[in-house]
């Protein structure tokens, strides 16, 4: 019986695992690895953001990174640069021009713009089914980046946006990633939850039982969107810069790698594929400004990251399509 | 006028082929009704029709007294009309235990109350030793008895069952027409069984409803009907 386990296991248990992870890289004082583990933070925000609609919905999205947009340039509007907001994003409402608001707050609010317009196209996308709502979600990203980039009283268009406030750290990033995994917890032991997955294996037995399956996809769409928002806008005060191309396929095609290679269904894959992706993705990275072997020193070819990445998702695909730790969690024994 | 689920005048087409003509059915709450006719008589058409899958293009479904006129499945089953599938349809990565508590859940409710009526539904239908495992790893007799349990979380009032029977083979059968014989007192409600197999439809149904070609061929209590010439010609005479 899995049924009386503590109310957020396994959420607890992933907590306590990349704490102790950030504890660790802090001791070794590996600022290369410390860097890398907060970015992996930072995606694991998003990852799990995303993950609360992918994996209890089935429906692959590839708009979340749009979301991630969203939530970056709302928290820049607030927090961005004081004393020259005003050069920089003229358009700006007057009240946005003067504000400064708490970076946590303005975090927070970042997410609520973002869940407010996935409200608003959810409505519409999730009534859809099938490959049409993964194609529907790509339209978004489309959509968001073309109007970021071409909206340039307020997003400095296609140059990038300077000046945002530096305060995300190791443990910023850890918090953060911890009130993720926690909220995706909360969500997928709910009942809406438990009725989003029904949807996701028979969509006429989930009718049969009161369910519509619509309204259950936009309950978890917003609160993804909320999350993915959020965690853009900590992306943004990571960089301390902001572009409309940062939020694009690259970090679409890596956050949704992260997800399908843990496992999709479930928290601690996205946990387990985010961790993996960013050490592949690390190490890759330093073959390609290159190692000394003895006296000869070999570089790996510019984009060797994203096509060795490509061929590990590829033979994930391909022998263990249910991801590296499938549909189990931490500390839970599979049910057969 | 007794609590009842029916259908009054219902006519479905399908590209101008009647599927349903015409069909009066009366489902009495507390009583089971056999429902049978040859393959493409328009059984499945009219449990769809019933749990309001199908809209049908003449005539009323009626709960009790109340024209169901534009309500989806969503709402019938809030209403108390639950069913299964034909091809059972159960929700293959959940466990059975969640699978009942997706019925408990259509009257909503938190899951903890869910859940104890899951387990009700699940010691109802003697599925104990397996409510923890994924619904999708069972042998077909018990995903059949797991897609009733889900529809007997729901407490409903009418219940649907579209060939439970189905790939058993004659103990399963005994089992499942006990288990069926129990439902209307403990559940107080009533049954409509689909179903191909004879014996299982003689143990347990009072009255029957057979339909040949969309519609009505006769209707009444078992007695009656079995030996109806009608009946016996396209029905049972083909035997």
């Amino acid at each position: 019986m899995n049924l009386r386990r503590p109310r957020l296991f396994p959420a607890t248990g992933l907590i306590a695992v990349l704490a102790v992870l950030a504890v660790g890289s802090r001791l070794w004082g590996n600022t290369l690895v410390e860097g890398a583990l907060t970015e992996a933070l930072l995606y694991l925000v998003l990852v799990v953001g995303l993950s609360i609609f992918v994996g209890n919905s089935g429906v692959v999205s590839f708009g979340h990174i749009g979301f991630a947009a969203i939530g970056a340039y709302a928290s820049a509007w607030q927090t961005c640069c004081t004393g020259f907001r005003g050069v920089f994003m003229p358009g700006l409402p007057t009240f946005l021009l003067e504000l400064d608001m708490p970076v946590v707050t303005a975090a927070l609010l970042a997410g609520l713009l973002a869940a407010l317009v996935a409200a608003v196209v959810g409505i519409a996308i999730m009534r859809l089914g099938g490959i049409a709502i993964s194609i529907a979600l790509l339209s978004l990203l489309f959509i968001v980046k073309s109007v970021y980039e071409n909206w340039d009283s307020v997003t400095a268009g296609q140059s990038s946006l300077v000046g945002l406030p530096l305060y995300v750290d190791l443990w910023v990033a850890l918090a953060w990633a911890a009130g993720a995994i926690v909220v995706a917890q909360i969500y997928q032991r709910s009942a809406f939850g438990l009725k989003l997955r029904a949807v996701r294996d028979d969509e006429a037995a989930a009718r049969a039982c009161g369910v519509t399956p619509w309204i259950q996809r936009l309950i978890a769409f917003v609160l993804s969107a909320f999350v993915a928002g959020v965690g853009g806008a900590l992306y943004g005060h990571y960089l301390g810069t902001l572009a409309v191309s940062i939020f694009w396929l690259d970090m679409t095609f890596v956050t949704i790698a992260m997800l399908v290679l843990g496992g999709m269904r479930s928290l601690t894959g996205a946990v387990v594929g985010t961790l993996a992706v960013t050490a592949t993705r690390e190490i890759l990275r330093s073959l390609e400004r290159g190692v000394d072997l003895g006296t000869l020193h070999w570089q790996a070819p510019q984009g060797s990251q994203e096509i060795v990445l490509a061929l590990i998702l590829l033979g994930i695909l391909v022998f263990r399509p249910e991801g590296l730790v499938g549909d189990r969690e931490l500390g839970v024994r599979k049910a057969v | 006028m007794p609590e009842a689920l029916s259908t009054r005048a219902v006519g479905v087409r399908f590209q101008g082929l009647a599927a349903l003509d015409r069909v009066d059915l009366t489902l009495p709450r507390g009583e089971i009704v056999g429902l049978l006719g040859p393959n493409g008589a328009g059984k499945t058409t009219l449990v769809n029709v019933l749990s309001g899958f199908q809209r049908p293009d003449a005539g009323q479904v009626l709960l009790d007294d109340h024209s169901l006129e534009r309500a989806g499945p969503e709402s019938l089953a809030r209403r108390g009309v639950a069913r299964t599938f034909q091809s059972v349809r159960l929700f293959d990565r959940l466990t059975v235990t969640e699978n009942a508590e997706m019925g408990a859940l259509v009257h909503g409710g938190s899951r903890t109350r869910a859940r104890a009526v899951a387990r009700q539904a699940i010691a109802f239908t003697g599925l104990e030793s397996v409510a923890d495992r994924l619904a999708g790893s069972l042998p077909y007799a018990l995903e059949r008895r797991v897609g009733i349990a889900r529809a007997l979380a729901q407490h409903p009032r009418f219940l649907l069952l579209d060939e439970p029977a189905a790939g058993m083979h004659d103990a399963e059968c005994l089992d499942l027409v006990a288990l069926i014989r129990r439902i209307p007192d403990a559940f107080e409600c009533g049954v409509l069984l689909i179903e191909h197999n004879m014996s299982v439809v003689m143990a347990t149904c009072a009255s029957l409803h057979v339909l040949a070609s969309g519609r009505t061929l006769a209707t009444g209590p078992v007695d009656h009907v079995r030996n109806d010439p009608a009946v016996i010609d396209a029905y049972l005479g083909a035997a």
